[in-house]
This record gives C-alpha cells, structure tokens and sequence, in this order.
C-alpha cells in the first residue's frame, strides 16, 4: 500500500494518506458490508492521493449498523440528532476510539485556545440518561477539558439564574468557557436580554456549533450573533465549531480571523454533488471529511451533506498552515418520489 | 377557471360558481380553440426555451394535432362527456397535470384538478397561461369548466368530491391510486388510474457505433429528456436499458453513449441536492441485500450502472441504470417487467419490437416510442384511450 504514495504530497497529507489507507484496510478486513461497498465502488482500497480514499456517505451510519469490532468491545452507541427525521445514526464505539477521541478534542482545542483549564457554562440543562447525542458528545468532551461544568438551563429550557449567578460570582474575572448549540447561544442571548440581568463576560470565550438550520428564518447570521454577544454580555470571543457525532473528536475551531481550521488528524475534500468529483480549492461543493481516529466503526472517511468551500491558500492571517474550511448549509434534499406519490 | 389554495378549497366558495356535474359534447370547437391559444401562448413564451416540457405540450395542445386525435374516433358527433371529472395529479412530474386537464377538457366533461403540492417553475408557467387565456371573454364557457385547487392529504372537502363526482383521474404510483380506490365512489364512477410502471430503453450496439458523433450528441439529449430531465422519475423514464448486440460491441457502443450521456448531464443538469448521494445509498442498500460486493460498468457518479441482478432492484433513479446485452430482438423479451410500460427504441425496427413484444404471454408495454419519446404524453397513454374512457357513446337506433 505505501509504495502508492507520491513524493510530492505536503508531509501533512502525505502522513494523512497513510493513515487513512491502513484504516480503509483496517475496516474493509473487519466489517463485510464495508467492504462490499467501497470494492463496489471504488477502484481501489488503496490511495494514492486524499481525493482517491474510498468514502461512505454519512447517512449509511442511518440504515446500518456499520462496525469493525466485535459486539463485546462495544462501550457505547452514539446517535445523532437525525434531522431527517426517522431514523438515527449508530455509531459504535470501543475503549480504544473513545480514548482518541477525547485525546483529538484535546489536541485540537488546546492548539486552537491554549492549554489551561477553565470552567465550562453549558448552555443546556443537565444531560438526562437518554443516550449518546451530539450534544452529549460535545459537553462531555468539552467538560473533559475543564475544571468543573455548571449547565446554565432548567430542564425545560428557561435559564436557570441561581446557577448563573453562582456562576458568575465565582468565575466572572477569569477566563471561563460557554458552550452550545449556535441556536440555544442565540437563544441563550434573547432570554438574558429580556429578563435583563447584567453579567460580564468580558473574559468568556463563547464556543457554538450545529448550524445555522434553525436560526435561517429569523436572518441570525455570524455576524449578528457576535454583536449580540458583544451587546448583551460584552463577550468578545465568540467561536464557531464544525463537528459530527460521525467524527466525534475531530473538531474545526474557528480561529480569530473567522475561519474553520482542519483538526490536525484530518483534512477535508470537496466534491460537486452532481459529479462527485473532487473540486479545487475556491470552489463550493460537498463536504467530505477526513479523519483517523475511528477505529470501532469505518467512519475516517465521509461524504457529509454540508455544503462549504476550501480557503483557496494555504494558511491563514492566524498563522496556522492547516487548511480553511467555511461551512455554507446544508444541501438540499432530492424530491425522493418515485411515479409514487401525488398525495403528498 | 379559478385556482384556490388549500384554505380556500376548504372552505368550498367555489359550490357557486362552478356547475358540478356539467358535461357537453366531446371534442368541441371552443375546447379546440382555447387549447390553440394555450399552444401559441406557450410557444411564444421565452419560457418554451427554458422548459422543454412545457414547450412539448405546447405542440400538444396545437389545433392540428388535437383534430388528429379526433378524428381517430368513430361516431364522434353522439359522443358526451359523462360530468365532473376529479383530476390527481402527480407529485413527481411537473406538468402532467396539464395533460390531464387537456383529457377532460375534449372528452367533454367539467373538471376539478387537484394539484401536486410542490410549486415547479414550469407548472406555475403554465398555470399563468392556462389563467389568462381563460380570461379572455371569447373562453369564458371554457373557463367555467375548469377548478384548480391544492390540499392536504387528509382534506374534507376532497373527500367529498371523491365521493361525488362522476369520474376520478388518478396519477399514481401504486399507494395513491390504492389510496383512492379505496374510498367511497359513486356507483356510476368512472375511474381512470395511472399506477406504477417501469420503462426500458432498446438500443442497437451497432447502430450506436456507427454514429457520427452529431448523431450521437442527438441521442443522448433525448434520453437525458427521458431520464434526467425528470430525475428518472417518471414511469416512462427507462430504468433498464438493454443492448442488442455482441459483448464487444457492447462494450464500444455503451462507452461512447454513456459518455455522450454524462456530457448532456454536465451541461444540462444544473441543480444542487442530494441526487448523488442517494444515489451511492442506493447502491450501499443493494450492496447490503446481496450480502456481496456488486460490480458497477462506470465509476462515474453521474451514470450509475450495472449488470449485476441484485442492481436491477428498485430503486432505480437519478441517472442509475440496470443494464442486460442480448445478441437479438427476440431475447430481449424475457427481460421485460410484468409492469414494463414503455419500451423507447434506437436503431432498431418498431415493427419487430411490436412482435417481440405480443408473442410474448405476460407482457403488458404500452408504448413502444423512439428515444427522447418516453415522456411525451398523448390522449392515448399507458394504454388507455382516455377520450373514450372519459366519455360515453349514445345510442341511436
């Protein structure tokens, strides 16, 4: 397999390609469907560029239980939102994946904010028993990295102030984290703008994720949304995340110059969704992301139903030499209708 | 004609306005005018170029062309409609609704059409059209026989009509038409329904070879006009294409069409969604029933296609084609579907494939139309010779 990689590949992607060919391998030899799938497919197992590495479509998570490791190595299921409604996403996860994964957000969080630990504001209310979510994932991994959580809402959504103010008086002069989907953040901002409360979070770095799906309706773009915060809380660091219960771990971060920055154990490929061929930098498309730390499931490789673009040069105003990513929505759905439905 | 939207039609303001139960004399002089108008209307409209099916029913709806179907039939003149005629329309073709309008309307009746839910830039076009030439004070008889409205699935006042007019057009798939045959009809109903089909294209692998490459640019923008113009979504679309020929014609003759095809695609088809995707789910569920790898002809994303038979399982769609090679007409045959509606042709004699096709016991294809056909609608469609089923025929003795 590694006498398929070029020279001439930047070392990053070259060490990437690697990776991801031992981890194509590595999951075609223990999970049949897999297998059959991307031998059906693709020309080969093997790469000899990052456009070439076989890919799933995220949704197949949807239909199948796709797993590489033995039912008892299990540790635990994930499950995505599932906008689509119906059915949800299983994701199997072992020791070993679960340790990646927390040791990815690490890497990839101290790299993008520094090292040190500080208290997480969830902008949720305390997780119930019901299973691995994304929002789950995300909280418990952020909270891994922090010196205490404090969930800033009462199981029926309205903001639990007794906490905040706790919170408040304990951390407000040193750097905390808040975190939550970009919708509870807007939300989060409209309730403590209408109950007027005055809280400085003039230190607070304000992490938001999940898309803008829910906010479109009202026009809440990036831009309002950091005003707001500006506004109502005096933050001045509110960060975007790009992130899958499908790749939990492997995280892009927004830098302080606006854009999305690979995880170091990933990368991202776009591809036009008519053609599926990968497109050059500059150019919107599919997103398909990269990752190689899934080892309990064949998830390194996948074809997801965001639409972004790839920052057309290497690098960033920040100084990371990691590639851009902008995120543009979500694709829209093909009328799924065979001659079947005019009752619809 | 009025257009009510799904509150509106609720609320059934148009009881006093229409005549339910109507009928008049099939294939009248002002039915032909006023779909001479709807033609000329159409094809003057910028739109035509944008949107070929609409532009096609232009033609359709040309004088000349209705008074050919008219004139197929017998005894004309004490033939009547048979009253108010509930139209389904389809939810996946855009303009099928204007066809079936155009039935109603020559065969004689009154009709109330209910639309698909989602708004196509071509229908709200020809809705436009259809709107001002009725408007016209020389249409206004015209004009009253026609109620176009929009619902919810679970609508009362749908039901209603279901239950009280005099015939019911059904555009299906198989669960809408079961749907509507399930519910209390009139007893002197006449039901006309359009279910599930699935279509096949024949192409000769050697005539294919020998086009020149104009011919064969030609060809393929007829089958993408069959297939991706409609996301392969009609019944019509061929969802099987079978070669005649040798393999090594076959596999020259399939790789300068496929190829021909996917330029077509690139140029043509321009709308972002999850066609792509589906389309490799399609092939992961069939890869997981046959519990094995399954060979694909292209990697292409654009053609998705194969030999293998576990492909051949529905669905089919957005550009996803089971393939089969035989070496004659003849043994084409057993590969036509039970439900196999219409059989689209290159290169090849309609005449042998119209015998192929009746020496064969279970064979039920309707149409046997030449490529870039297959979603060309007529008054006689999926076997049914609508004019007639829609009308009935006085006695005089």
């Amino acid at each position: 397999m590694s006498d398929n990689t070029p020279n001439s590949l930047p070392e990053h992607d070259r060490g990437l390609l690697l990776a991801l060919n031992e981890l194509t391998e590595f999951h075609a030899s223990r999970g049949q469907l897999y297998a059959n799938f991307i031998d059906s497919v693709f020309d080969s197992r093997s790469a000899s560029c990052l456009e070439e590495v076989p890919y799933l479509p995220v949704r197949a998570f949807k239909n199948s239980n796709l797993k590489s490791v033995h039912e008892s190595e299990i540790r635990y299921t994930m499950s995505s939102s599932g906008t689509s409604g119906l059915r949800k996403s299983r994701i199997s996860i072992d020791a070993e994946t679960s340790k990646l994964q927390s040791r990815a957000l690490a890497n990839n969080f101290s790299s993008m904010f520094g090292k040190s630990r500080r208290p997480l504001l969830a902008i949720s209310s305390i997780l119930d028993s019901e299973g691995f979510t994304a929002q789950r994932a995300a909280i418990n991994g952020f909270s891994a990295l922090s010196s205490g959580t404090s969930f800033a809402l009462r199981p029926d959504g309205s903001l639990n102030t007794e906490t905040l103010e706790f919170f408040m008086a304990k951390h407000a002069s040193e750097p905390f984290l808040v975190l939550g989907f970009t919708f509870q953040i807007w939300q989060f901002l409209q309730a403590i703008k209408s109950v007027g409360i005055k809280m400085d979070f003039s230190r607070a770095l304000i992490l938001h994720g999940g898309g803008w799906k829910k906010l479109e309706h009202i026009r809440v773009s990036d831009l309002i949304l950091k005003q707001t915060a500006a506004e109502v809380l005096g933050c001045k660091e509110v960060r975007n995340y790009y992130g899958m219960v499908e790749q939990t771990g492997s995280i892009y971060f927004e830098c302080s110059f606006g854009n999305l920055h690979a995880p170091i154990e990933g990368g991202a490929i776009i591809r036009n969704p008519i053609t599926l061929e990968p497109q050059p930098p500059g150019a919107e498309g599919l997103v398909q992301v990269l990752s190689t730390i899934q080892r309990s499931y064949p998830g390194h490789s996948l074809l997801t139903e965001d639409l972004g673009i790839l920052g057309e040069f290497n690098g960033c105003e920040c100084g990371r030499s990691s590639s851009t990513l902008k995120i543009l929505g979500r694709i829209s759905n093909a009328e799924i209708r065979g001659c079947s439905d005019a009752i619809i | 004609m009025r257009l009510f939207n799904a509150i509106e039609f609720e609320a059934q303001p148009w009881k006093s306005w229409f005549e339910f139960g109507n009928s008049y004399p099939v294939g009248e002089n002002s039915i032909i005018e006023f779909l001479n108008q709807v033609s000329s209307r159409v094809l003057s409209s910028p739109e035509a170029r944008q949107f070929p099916d609409a532009a096609t029913f232009g033609f359709f709806c040309r004088e000349t062309n209705i008074r050919r179907y008219l004139s197929e039939l017998s005894e004309l003149k004490h033939m009547r409609g048979i009253g108010t005629v509930l139209h389904i329309a389809p939810g996946n073709i855009p303009i099928n609704f204007a066809y079936s309008l155009v039935m109603g309307l020559l065969s004689g009746n009154s009709n109330i059409l209910r639309l698909p839910t989602k708004n196509f830039d071509q229908a709200t076009f020809l809705i436009r059209v259809l709107t001002d030439v009725a408007n016209e004070p020389q249409h206004l008889e015209v004009s009253r026989r026609i109620l176009l409205f929009r619902s919810d699935r679970d609508s009362k006042a749908l039901l209603e009509l279901v239950g009280s007019s005099d015939g019911l057009v059904v555009w299906g798939g198989d669960a809408t038409v079961e749907h509507f045959q399930m519910l209390p009809r009139k007893a002197m109903s006449r039901d006309v329904m359009f279910p599930s089909r699935v279509s096949t294209a024949i192409l000769s692998a050697s005539a294919i070879e020998g086009l020149s490459p104009e011919e064969l640019d030609k060809l393929a923008l007829g089958f993408y006009h069959d297939t991706y113009l409609v996301d392969q979504n009609a019944c019509s679309s061929p969802s099987q294409v079978v070669w005649i020929g040798d393999e090594k014609s076959y596999i020259s003759a399939s790789s300068i069409f496929w190829k021909s095809v996917a330029h077509q695609v690139k140029s043509r088809y321009s709308t972002w969604s999850t066609t792509g995707i589906e389309k490799l789910l399609d092939v992961f569920r069939k890869v997981e029933e046959a519990g094995r790898s399954i060979k694909l002809e292209s990697n292409s994303a654009i053609v998705t296609r194969s030999r293998d038979m576990h492909f051949r399982n529905e669905p089919l769609r957005f550009g996803a084609f089971a393939e089969v090679v035989v070496s004659n007409i003849q043994e084409s045959g057993p590969f036509l579907r039970s439900n196999e509606q219409t059989v689209t042709y290159f290169g090849l004699d309609k005449q042998r494939l119209f015998e192929c096709v009746s020496s064969l016991g279970r064979s039920n294809v309707e149409r046997i139309v030449p490529v870039g056909k297959a979603l060309d609608i007529g008054l006689n469609w999926d076997g049914k010779d609508t004019l007639v089923l829609l009308s009935r025929r006085i006695e005089l003795s």
